[in-house]
């Protein structure tokens, strides 16, 4: 009140001060009111934020119910501890459908690829996307992508579109639910086109295709890989580097796996092994190609590797491991945490398996049962619930997670459901 | 640090969280931003104490409204600039949780331009420092954020408090200055 009196019997300039601090006063006030309000949207859009869903509290996995020939995804919520059954398909035969679940990026529906192989059809199956309501109001809805092998790898999500790639592009707006596919763009026009496979990191998509090149000192093609990134906005395929097969034979592998797991400026890759010897860690970077291989120290046993997770400090790869068992025909299913520099690897074992190490098997195991880490870094999800009846103990059959913060590195089992699946809506085709 | 997760997990999504030197930290990429740029706001804030002018106003306000494009993801982007973008929110907030108080208190220094080209250095100092303590990764860069973190965090809390505490003398101010002036 005092500071009132006195402004009562100043002089008019000093007035207009007084008022313009009096303004400003007012302004204070409301900015530290549009301050608040916008700590206060900033936790409540980062609390409530979006597979592992993207919060952490729910886990998708796909599984096969052998009592009732069908492959199906389930849905795990952590603070329940319910599992139910989202989505279910009839399959009689190993290897006749593929079902690869992820979230939406916002959280509120799961998607599912499907590959699923027609005898006698085309050389590639059909594919589909399923989009099934979690916290979603609207109903189930299917996406028909035609046939194509981009549901067998991993399908990338960005800006609300769902990308598949093979000798095309085709992707799905989860917006408007159209379907649209459109040719690669290339720099230089090749005669042969392979199909590509395309990884993700931080909303940027990277691809590997192979490629051929004439070998000078023989008459023949020699084989490579491409690696780069595609552009959205124009569809084109950017190489970074390419890599061929005596570089691959002279670093002790056959072949990389199609999938990339980018960190930093670089990516890491796995070198397929020849037949009976053990997978490497492939390392390249931008424009430089590949710079080193892993010979990742799990042992004695020979193994192989499904994929690779980078923790966030760039320090540890997590990647899933199959080992040969001490008998014939006995396989074992890890988790392998590998430190990048070399070094002994930190290895939980997941779960056995009954099943000789061929191709078919090597293929199930990369493509379907990778392994897959939490939101916030804490947890290592996998599972081996997508084997054959006869491969798998029942009580392997099961989601597992492991506690990367607990040294002992306790497994936490998660029953597959045992009930028969709820109805699942009819679906809505969309395309 | 477990302590710390679960204190986090009631404000902080801990989704994206960096792990250094096998330590993850309490809150998200974004939320390290926010409060570790909080903290460094307060102290650069305290020390400087530039008076508020309309160019302030308008370059905290830009620092906040950064958010908008990135937080709602209209644009496509990665931990570090998370980290960033939450920095820079923090130092935006810090500035108008400081606006009452340091009025109210007469706290500001005389406007001077090398006060606020200082103010402005620190910040683009700041920011590129925090990044690098992200990319170095180790036990130490672990520590160091989450301690600021944890700082930035009890600084808005004060800062608040502080505010709720000198709004109704504010409001008195007002008051009695409209009286007379309507007088």
């Amino acid at each position: 009140m005092s500071e009132g009196n006195s402004t009562r019997y100043v002089s008019p300039a000093t007035s207009s001060q007084s008022l313009g601090r009096e303004s400003a006063r007012w302004l204070h006030v409301i900015l530290l009111v549009v301050g608040l309000a916008g700590w206060m949207i900033f936790i409540v859009a980062c609390v409530g934020g979006p597979a592992w869903s993207p919060d952490g509290s729910q886990i998708l996995f796909a599984y096969r119910d052998v009592e009732n020939s069908r492959t199906a995804v389930a849905l795990y919520d952590r603070a329940t501890g319910a599992v139910s059954t989202i989505l279910t398909e009839p399959t009689t035969k190993e290897g006749e459908l593929a079902l690869y679940p992820k979230w939406q990026n916002d959280g509120t529906r799961a998607l599912v690829g499907i590959y699923r192989i027609i005898p006698g059809g085309s050389s590639y199956g059909g594919c589909e996307l399923i989009s099934i309501p979690v916290k979603s109001s609207l109903p189930l809805q299917v996406y028909n992508l035609g046939f194509t092998e981009g549901c067998l790898f991993s399908y990338p999500q960005v800006n609300g579109k769902v990308y598949f790639a093979g000798e095309d592009l085709r992707w799905v707006d989860l917006e408007t639910g159209e379907v649209e596919s459109q040719e690669f763009k290339l720099p230089a026009k090749l005669s042969e086109f392979n199909g590509v496979a395309l990884s993700e990191h931080d909303g940027q998509i990277y691809y590997q295709r192979k490629v051929t090149r004439n070998v000078s000192d023989a008459d023949k093609e020699e084989e490579g890989s491409e690696v780069g990134q595609l552009q959205l906005e124009n569809f084109t395929l950017k190489p970074s580097f390419t890599f061929w097969a005596r570089d691959l034979a002279a670093l002790g592998v056959q072949d990389a796996h199609p999938i990339l797991w980018p960190h930093g400026s670089g990516v890491a890759m796995i070198g397929v092994g020849k037949d009976g010897d053990s997978d490497k860690i492939l390392f390249a970077e931008e424009n430089k190609g590949i710079v080193r291989a892993l010979a990742p120290d799990l042992g004695a046993r020979p193994y192989k590797l499904g994929n690779l997770i980078w923790s966030a400090d760039g320090r540890t790869l997590y990647a899933s491991a199959l080992m040969t068992g001490e008998q014939k025909d006995a396989l074992e299913y890890w988790l392998a945490e590998i430190p990048p520099d070399g070094g002994r690897a930190r290895l939980t074992k997941i779960a056995s398996i009954r099943s000789e190490l061929n191709a078919d098997f090597e293929t199930i195991f990369r493509l379907g049962m990778p392994i897959s880490m939490s939101p916030d870094g804490r947890w290592i999800a996998a599972t081996p619930a997508v084997l054959g009846k006869g491969t798998l103990d029942d009580h392997d059959r099961a989601l597992f997670l492991i506690d990367l913060r607990d040294s002992a590195r306790p497994l936490q089992r998660v029953p597959i459901p045992r009930q028969p699946a709820a109805a699942v809506p009819v679906p809505k085709v969309q395309q | 640090m477990i302590f710390l997760r679960e204190l986090f997990s009631h404000i902080c999504g801990q989704q994206h969280c960096w792990v250094l030197g096998g330590q993850t930290l309490p809150f998200c990429q974004r939320c390290a931003g926010l409060y570790v740029g909080a903290f460094c706001a307060l102290i650069l804030i305290l020390i400087l104490r530039l008076r508020p002018t309309v160019f302030l106003y308008w370059v905290h306000g830009i620092f906040m409204l950064v958010m908008i494009p990135f937080g709602f993801h209209f644009v496509a982007h990665g931990g570090l600039t998370r980290t960033l973008t939450g920095a820079l929110f923090g130092f935006g907030l810090v500035y108008y949780l400081a606006l009452n108080p340091f009025t109210a208190w007469q706290a500001w220094k005389a406007d001077t331009a090398w006060r606020t080209r200082a103010y402005l250095l620190l910040i683009a100092t700041l920011l590129p420092l925090l990044l690098l303590t992200v990319r170095l990764g180790g036990g130490l860069s672990a520590l160091v954020l989450t301690g600021l973190g944890v700082l930035g965090f009890a600084a808005l809390c004060v800062l608040t408090a502080v505010n709720l505490a000198v709004l109704p003398g504010t409001f008195r101010t007002l008051r009695s200055r409209s009286v007379t002036q309507s007088e």
